[in-house]
């Protein structure tokens, strides 16, 4: 039965039915930390793809820090009492459930008071609110969370210890987000998402050397990261494992950053336009801002520079001056 | 058109095993005490080093087995030239054993292939390749050497420059002008009417010369004009690339550990993210240069589409790489790396040299944009 799926065959069947990341992510947490009656009642669904769901991660507090999330979840009749505040959520809208992470001991250091929990969505004490982006966009909401009830046995994993349940779903994120950056490897341009040389053509600047340069180095930079994808997979089906995935997102941010900088180069004064009288400078504008939906969603460059450094190369842990502390003498609480 | 001019491909294990034995030469031999007591020598380059890579098989890289030669395609010189540019080789492996024994085997000379190649390969004679003239700039334009027939005989008028190993080549194979085409000859290292300076190198690792012929006596290599000179700097530009990556990858390593073990403010310095982030970002370069040569060469030795915007890439990114990584490592280090006892400045000398060989970043960023331009029409 369903406690009898290994990693390995939720992963089998995730694959027959190209599951999408966040179904991916959903299904191995299931999988792995939720209680019998759960995975009974969730599986066979999210399986099949079936269920929408949200991540309630982060808080305006806790971005970057994550350990340091302030939504609080009490004993309850019949479960658990969820209050707080959640932040770039998206999904919320239609999501059935979300992954959530909450304080359950503020007297723990702040890692080793969190409980994670699967929160039913559609109930009174969950709002959902839109954020509105910088490109106008809004993908992203904020979730209002007012003593939403979670049922006991939606617990995921033991009380407090939700910090290995939510390092778990980020493993299976990122692998995602290095899969999304393997883009097949572009023998021409044709390929690229942006087709840099045909804006340059069409708008009469091909020629010019300094725009032939900055072209050059941002098409190689996204060919060098579908290269090191390639790489990546041949590790991984030679030795099962390869550091080669978590530098993509690093390398993803530079050449959307990239991108979006030579498509303002190539359009010059005609980027001070925008709108969709003007599709090529609407373009470049939209991807100018959206850019950093990659360099700070999902862990910022910052982070992700840290990470690699720590995990990839051996280097020394950043010094986190609250993280033997209770939780309540965090300044993340007394300010 | 045969893909690869040295025959059949050698299989996986064999080329696993040519590696290893390369490998543990280069940790037994090739030291950096070695290194620079090679590059300070009256030769220039690792004499007892290169017997032994010729007693290996190696020294003839590019060349057919039948003549002696290694039988190396592009990803087994790629993945070779990766050991050599991390142990900073002092030795004429891209000169003689790719660019002379790579040039000799697109030739269509099969006489002077049966001639010339065997004692490349054995280490008996050093080989190399004078191909760019004084602008450096690796390009056909920039040869200066002219030919001059008369009757079968052909003399050779004009400069080349940047020859590495020039001074020490027992033969010469120089690329000219003759009758309007490129052709190569092979000049004897005593012809009367050929003058060989030694220059002094910023990379102390890579002796080159400027050799100026005054009605020098040659004979024509058959067949070995414009495509086959094209080839080869295919073969040599890999090389290089893959030299890159492995000299790149190593300082990079080096840094690594040093920024474990050296304690300031009461801490590894490696816990400062002034450098932790300096060294993620040095690593996705490093991972990229790897990325790029080993990918150019398996499009070579497969004759793929995109063979030759590949191998454009690999030429500036892996110099960039090198070069950045390098250059970093000596910041990253502070002063001890200032000292001439530390091997960083090595590295940035190779990187900075490396960098220039076979002409600059900037001209391959531009024939990569061309290359894709092409594939895109």
């Amino acid at each position: 039965m369903s406690d009898d799926l290994s990693p390995t065959d939720v992963q089998a069947q995730l694959d027959a039915n190209a599951a999408d990341t966040m179904t991916r992510i959903f299904a191995h947490t299931v999988a792995a930390f939720g209680t019998e009656a759960v995975k009974q009642a969730l599986l066979p669904r999210l399986l099949a793809g079936g269920i929408p769901f949200c991540l309630l991660y982060s808080e305006p507090g806790a971005g970057s820090d994550l350990a340091s999330v302030r939504t609080r979840a009490e004993r309850a009749e019949g479960g658990w009492r969820i209050t707080g505040q959640k932040v770039w959520t998206s999904g919320a809208q239609t999501a059935e459930f979300g992954l959530l992470l909450a304080r359950t001991d503020w007297d723990a250091p702040k890692h080793k008071g969190l409980s994670a929990f699967l929160t039913p969505m559609r109930q009174a004490g969950v709002d959902v609110r839109p954020l509105c982006q910088i490109t106008g966009e809004r993908h992203f909401n904020e979730v209002f969370i007012d003593g939403a009830l979670v049922p006991a046995d939606h617990l995921l994993g033991q009380v407090n210890e939700g910090w290995k349940v939510l390092q778990s779903a980020l493993g299976y994120e990122r692998v995602g987000m290095g899969a999304g950056a393997s883009e097949r490897r572009p023998g021409s341009v044709g390929d690229n998402r942006v087709d840099l040389i045909a804006l340059a053509h069409g708008r009469g600047r091909l020629a010019d050397p300094l725009i032939r340069h900055q072209l050059a180095q941002a098409i190689a930079w996204r060919q060098l990261n579908a290269l090191n994808m390639d790489r990546a997979r041949a590790e991984i089906t030679a030795s099962g494992a390869s550091s080669l995935p978590s530098l993509g997102k690093l390398a993803m941010s530079r050449i959307l950053h990239g991108d979006a900088r030579v498509m303002t180069a190539i359009l010059g004064a005609a980027s001070l336009l925008d709108g969709p009288e003007q599709p090529d400078a609407e373009d470049a504008n939209y991807r100018a801002l959206h850019a950093y939906m990659t360099s700070i969603g999902g862990g910022t460059d910052q982070i992700q520079r840290n990470i690699i450094a720590e995990r990839i190369l051996g280097l020394p842990r950043e010094h986190e001056a609250d993280r033997e502390l209770p939780f309540r003498e965090s300044r993340a609480v007394i300010g | 058109m045969t893909a690869n001019p040295v025959g059949a491909p050698i299989d996986h294990e064999d080329q696993a095993a040519i590696r290893e034995s390369f490998r543990r030469l280069l940790a037994d031999h090739g030291s950096e005490v070695a290194v620079r007591r090679a590059s300070e020598s009256d030769t220039g380059y690792d004499t007892g080093l290169w017997r032994r890579i010729s007693a290996l098989g190696l020294a003839a890289l590019a060349a057919p087995v039948e003549h002696g030669g290694a039988g190396a395609g592009p990803v087994l010189i790629e993945s070779l030239m990766e050991a050599a540019g991390a142990a900073l080789l002092c030795a004429p492996l891209l000169s003689s054993g790719v660019l002379a024994a790579g040039l000799l085997a697109n030739s269509a000379d099969e006489a002077a292939k049966a001639r010339l190649l065997p004692p490349i390969a054995s280490g008996e004679r050093l080989a190399t390749v004078a191909l760019t003239g004084e602008r450096g700039l690796w390009t056909p334009d920039d040869v200066t050497v002219v030919a001059v027939r008369s009757g079968d005989a052909w003399r050779l008028d004009g400069v080349a420059a940047f020859v590495t190993h020039g001074a020490q080549a027992d033969l010469l194979l120089v690329v000219a002008r003759a009758e309007g085409d490129l052709q190569t000859f092979e000049v004897a290292a005593d012809a009367a009417g050929m003058r060989r300076e030694s220059l002094k190198t910023f990379d102390r690792t890579q002796p080159m010369a400027r050799i100026t012929f005054e009605g020098a006596p040659a004979s024509l290599i058959a067949g070995a004009g414009a495509h086959a000179l094209e080839r080869t700097l295919d073969l040599a530009r890999v090389a290089l690339a893959g030299e890159q990556a492995g000299g790149a990858r190593r300082v990079f390593d080096v840094t690594i550990d040093y920024l474990k073990t050296r304690i300031q403010f009461g801490r590894p310095i490696g816990g400062f993210q002034a450098l932790k982030h300096m060294a993620a970002d040095l690593l996705v370069e490093v991972e990229s240069a790897a990325s790029a040569a080993r990918g150019a060469a398996e499009a070579l030795e497969d004759g793929s589409a995109e063979a030759e915007a590949l191998v454009n890439l690999a030429a500036f990114a892996c110099a960039d790489a090198f070069s950045q990584v390098a250059a970093a490592s000596v910041q990253m280090h502070g002063g001890i790396a200032f000292t001439w006892d530390h091997p960083a400045h090595l590295y940035l000398r190779r990187a900075r040299a490396d960098a220039e060989l076979l002409g600059g970043s900037d001209h391959y960023r531009e024939r990569y944009l061309s290359a894709l331009e092409a594939a895109h029409v």
